[in-house]
């Protein structure tokens, strides 16, 4: 127990003596987050829509549902959209709407799209609108609805919607923000201590420990624990930012908010060191990051698994992080307590556990008591 | 009975077997030096020695108890041929981490410290990272830290490679006054005239010892009149399975 701490006394040093590794990884996820919310608060593109042989009304209704728009003729569209100068092109033709769209993004070709078919709508219950009561001469007023029964081409209102979790001012980014509040804090946890201990073995030390009387067990714990130590402040640090100045929205209890992600944070790091057992140089480090991180955050949850195969969502659901980004969610996004994200800490606390013993027996390759 | 013993000790890495069955015993209060050419297989029979590797087969006893132990290596120092510290340390760091592993803290630290900086020839500049050290500097900071707990019986890969003439007669005193004062050293070199300062000296030779015996006793018998004409002599005559 002496012993971890000198280890991890001896950790802290480093971090110390390092304030570069110790502003990169306090800042980058904080600038990581700051620009993705930006990107994602960014407001829905305006698509530019040039229109050919059509009514003035359908272009001012395609311009209240949010595209630019610009007379052009058939065949200067059809060039104009060909070098990806406009995105889209509706016109006329034998009385229905044909569209051409620029086609390469698909984010672009389902704003012109949905553009036009909203203007299609509008202006159709416009027509209906129009239908005003003849007047005859001597003053007689005929109103044919009264005569005929027509469809009801209403205007629909706003339906009334009531939030049940998160409100009305939450961005589509702050679905994701807290799924990568604990990625970042996982990345770059994971890279820091996986090197760290890299450097441990080829600089000799790690050697050199194993001829004293530590226990296998105490050097992995000293690691636990500096790194764990920093990382309470840096998951504080991230979180804190993360919540009071990039303005992510949070339901929940901050404090459930850091343990979650120092749960996270020490799976990241027990699982950094026991990869580093299979890397001999740094950047071999970096290319087992690629195959054991990367597929991680990638199906953390981040991104929609519900519509993907099986045995994708099965791979999701072997991967430590997934837990860690759902409880994240849980707590941030529908203020659950701990009895809401328990089941995920347990499972997060399983993994810290057995990535532990998996250390100490790694060791063993180096002493066998 | 002696400090350390090994016994048949096979060592193998992949295919290429790199000790075929050595043995050793060192008494108290003795220098064993081991000379042999590079890739001989020093390191790897002193890290088996200090613990730090396992033999494919073969004994090592410590104090007369089987090794590997943390009880025993408490009474062991060890420094590897790489200086192995924590270059992003200052050498006070070092030394205070090494220290506090055998239980060394506070004044007693800082005792043990100035004894084992004296011994190794060395001043420490505070603040000062031991990446900034000069590569002599590093080595001797690497002894100082095998040195701080006093141990018993003290293993040194190459403890003077890359020191020069003045530091390497300096270290080599502190050594003989170890040895006077009742502690075992077993020292690896390619130098010749450090291997005249040992005791006895066990010659090695793609991973068997060719001789073993006193610096004068070995002269003798090779009938040569430095060491290095004897090391020739013995390793010309091939002879295999001495025990040291
Ligand atoms: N970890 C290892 N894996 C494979 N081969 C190794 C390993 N360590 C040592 N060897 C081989 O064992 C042999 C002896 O190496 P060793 O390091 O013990 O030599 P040495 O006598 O200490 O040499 P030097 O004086 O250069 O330090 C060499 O042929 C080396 O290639
Ligand atoms: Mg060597």
């Amino acid at each position: 127990m002496r012993n971890a701490l000198a280890v991890t006394v001896r950790i802290l040093r480093q971090f110390k003596h390092d304030p570069r590794t110790l502003f990169m990884m306090i800042v980058a996820p904080i600038l990581a987050l700051f620009l993705l919310d930006i990107i994602f608060g960014a407001p829905a593109y305006e698509p530019l829509v040039l229109t050919g042989d059509v009514p003035g009304d359908f272009v001012s209704a395609l311009e209240d549902a949010g595209a630019r728009t610009a007379r052009a003729g058939h065949d200067d569209a059809l060039a104009r959209i060909g070098t990806a100068d406009a995105d889209g092109y509706v016109t006329l033709e034998d009385d229905s709407l044909r569209v051409w769209v620029e086609g390469s993004d698909a984010a672009k070709t389902g704003a012109v799209v949905r553009a036009v078919t909203r203007a299609q709508a509008e202006t159709l219950v416009s027509l209906e609108l129009d239908l005003k009561p003849i007047e005859l001469p001597g003053g007689l007023e005929i109103d044919i609805t009264k005569y005929i029964d027509l469809p009801d081409f209403k205007a629909p209102e706003a339906p009334e919607v009531t939030y049940v979790h998160g409100s009305e001012d939450m961005g589509s980014f702050d679905y994701y923000g807290p799924v990568f509040i604990g990625v970042f804090i996982f990345f770059f946890v994971f890279v820091t201590s996986g090197i760290s201990f890299l450097r441990e073995r080829t600089g000799g030390t790690l050697e050199r420990l194993m001829a004293m009387p530590i226990h296998r067990w105490e050097l992995v714990l000293g690691y636990a624990q500096g790194f764990g130590l920093f990382t309470v402040a840096q998951s504080a640090i991230v979180v804190l930012a993360s919540i009071y100045w990039v303005g992510f929205p949070n339901f929940g209890s901050i404090w459930l908010v850091l343990l979650i992600a120092l749960s996270m944070a020490l799976v990241s790091l027990l699982l950094g060191i026991l990869v580093s057992e299979f890397a001999s140089t740094e950047l071999q480090m970096m290319q087992l990051l690629q195959i054991i991180v990367i597929p991680q955050i990638l199906l953390s949850g981040m991104l929609d698994l519900s519509q993907t195969p099986g045995w994708m969502q099965f791979l999701s659901r072997v991967f430590p992080v997934t837990y860690g980004a759902d409880a994240m969610r849980a707590v941030m996004l529908r203020s659950e307590g701990i009895g809401g994200v328990w089941l995920d800490l347990v499972v997060l606390w399983a993994f810290i556990v057995v990535l532990f013993g998996a250390n100490v027996v790694a060791l063993k390759k180096y002493r066998r008591i | 009975m002696p400090v350390l013993a090994a016994r048949d000790i096979v060592q193998r890495f992949g295919q290429q077997e790199v000790l075929h069955g050595v043995s050793l015993g060192v008494e108290r209060g003795e220098v064993l030096g081991l000379l042999g050419p590079s890739g001989a297989g020093k390191t790897t029979l002193v890290n088996i020695l200090a613990g730090v590797a396992e033999p494919v087969s073969g004994l090592v006893k410590a104090f007369g108890e089987p090794m590997p132990s943390l009880e025993l290596m408490r009474r062991m120092g060890y420094m590897a041929q790489g200086d192995a510290l924590y270059l992003d340390l200052t050498a006070a760091e070092n030394l205070e981490f090494f220290g506090a592993i055998y239980g060394l803290t506070g004044p007693a630290l800082k005792a043990a410290a100035a004894t084992a900086l004296q011994t190794a020839r060395l001043s420490v500049e505070p603040r000062k990272q031991a990446r900034d050290y000069s590569g002599g500097m590093r080595r001797r900071l690497s002894l100082a830290t095998a040195l701080l707990h006093e141990p018993e019986l003290l293993i040194l890969d190459e403890p003077t490679i890359g020191l020069d003439p003045l530091h390497r007669v300096e270290i080599w005193e502190s050594f003989r006054k170890m040895a006077a004062a009742g502690r075992t050293l077993i020292v690896t070199t390619h130098v010749m005239d450090e291997a005249e300062r040992c005791d006895r000296l066990a010659l090695i030779r793609d991973g068997v010892f060719i001789a073993i015996g006193t610096p004068e006793d070995l002269k003798a018998r090779a009938g040569a009149s430095t060491l290095e004409d004897a090391f020739l002599h013995f390793a010309r005559a091939e002879g295999g399975g001495h025990n040291a």
